[in-house]
């Protein structure tokens, strides 16, 4: 019998798609050479025939290839959709959400200060409904199939923005805006820095630990190709 | 008589789709399969049949799994998923009103 698997290699040489994808779409296909060409062979046709008619199967091998790359493309968007953008945004809604109710309707201060005496109160309530947001977040992005990296970072994902926004803030501040004032004061940076991203950071993925903790392999065993037997 | 493609490719999903209804199946099975009980009137080529079973991965109709047989032999079985299985259903009333229409213009049940 020839060596399908060599054959659809060669084939798709040139082809655009790599890695466990490329080789499960090998085996694949020279799965379904090597049924058909035994088709053949019982039904009577001679070996050369079956063979050449096999090889008239893989005319278009790169239009199955396009088809396999998109599905890897689409798939891996509506992965990671599932996984870490939808569940981030949701924890990010919940936790800047909360925060703006407790601003509005529990205490007068129209705004949380950290520096402020009086208003720590309604920080450390925030960072106590932190905790049951990042376990929202790693809950939801494990539902949708996510790896242990996939939910932390959903988990976590109001702190990571913040920590985007203030990356964004310095260089604007200071090559668009002029304001040398964060590069006299470093120290309030790092303070804001500290207070909107790595202490509410650290809430959140306390509320995520739990759900972290009940995360398996199993979860992460998308290979797509378990050895079942059957 | 061997059914033209255009035609083939309108109604190949809902056959993938009824016949994995029933059993998981592999590739070569499918396409094995559909020939035989429509005898030979649908036929697929590896290039008609992938990048379709591919698509329908892809919007969640069927799911792969790859499984191990007896004799050591690594297959991608296929299956209908919940939503598969729920998108069935309007698909065959699609496809039924759709030869109805076609029958009471040109008769063809008669032919």
């Amino acid at each position: 019998m020839p060596d399908w698997q060599r054959f659809i290699r060669e084939k798709l040489a040139d082809a655009a798609i790599s890695g466990i994808e490329r080789e499960n779409l090998i085996a694949e296909l020279a799965n379904h050479l090597e049924d058909l060409h035994a088709e053949l062979l019982a039904s009577g046709i001679a070996e050369p025939e079956a063979s050449a008619q096999c090889r008239k199967q893989l005319i278009d091998i790169h239009q199955i290839a396009a088809a396999k790359r998109s599905q890897i493309w689409e798939g891996g968007m509506n992965q990671r959709t599932r996984t870490v953008w939808l569940p981030g945004l949701i924890t990010l809604t919940m936790a800047s959400g909360s925060l703006a109710l407790m601003q509005l309707f529990a205490f007068s201060r129209p705004r949380v200060d950290w520096f402020e005496r009086g208003t720590d109160v309604i920080g450390v309530l925030w960072l106590l409904l932190l905790v049951p947001c990042g376990a929202l977040g790693a809950y939801l992005s494990r539902r949708g199939g996510g790896s242990r990296w996939n939910s932390i970072v959903a988990s976590l994902f109001p702190s990571l923005t913040m920590f985007a926004v203030f990356c964004l803030v310095l260089p604007i501040a200071i090559f668009f805006e002029g304001n040398a004032y964060i590069v006299h004061h470093p120290r309030y940076f790092g303070w804001g820095l500290l207070f909107w991203t790595v202490i509410p950071g650290v809430s959140l993925f306390l509320g995520a630990l739990p759900v972290l903790g009940k995360w398996n392999t199993q979860n992460h065993a998308r290979t797509d190709r378990p050895q079942t037997s059957g | 008589m061997a059914i033209p493609s255009k035609i083939t490719r309108g109604s190949a999903e809902l056959a993938v789709l009824a016949l994995l209804e029933e059993q998981s199946l592999y590739g070569f099975e499918i396409a094995k399969r559909i020939e035989e009980r429509t005898e030979g009137s649908l036929r697929f080529t590896m290039a008609s049949l992938y990048p379709m079973l591919y698509e329908l991965e892809n919007r969640g109709l069927v799911k792969a799994q790859w499984v191990t047989n007896p004799a050591g032999r690594d297959r991608r079985y296929y299956s209908l998923t919940p939503k598969g299985r729920r998108d069935l259903e309007p698909l065959r009333l699609e496809w039924k009103a759709f030869f109805l229409a076609l029958d009471q213009l040109t008769g063809f049940s008669h032919a």
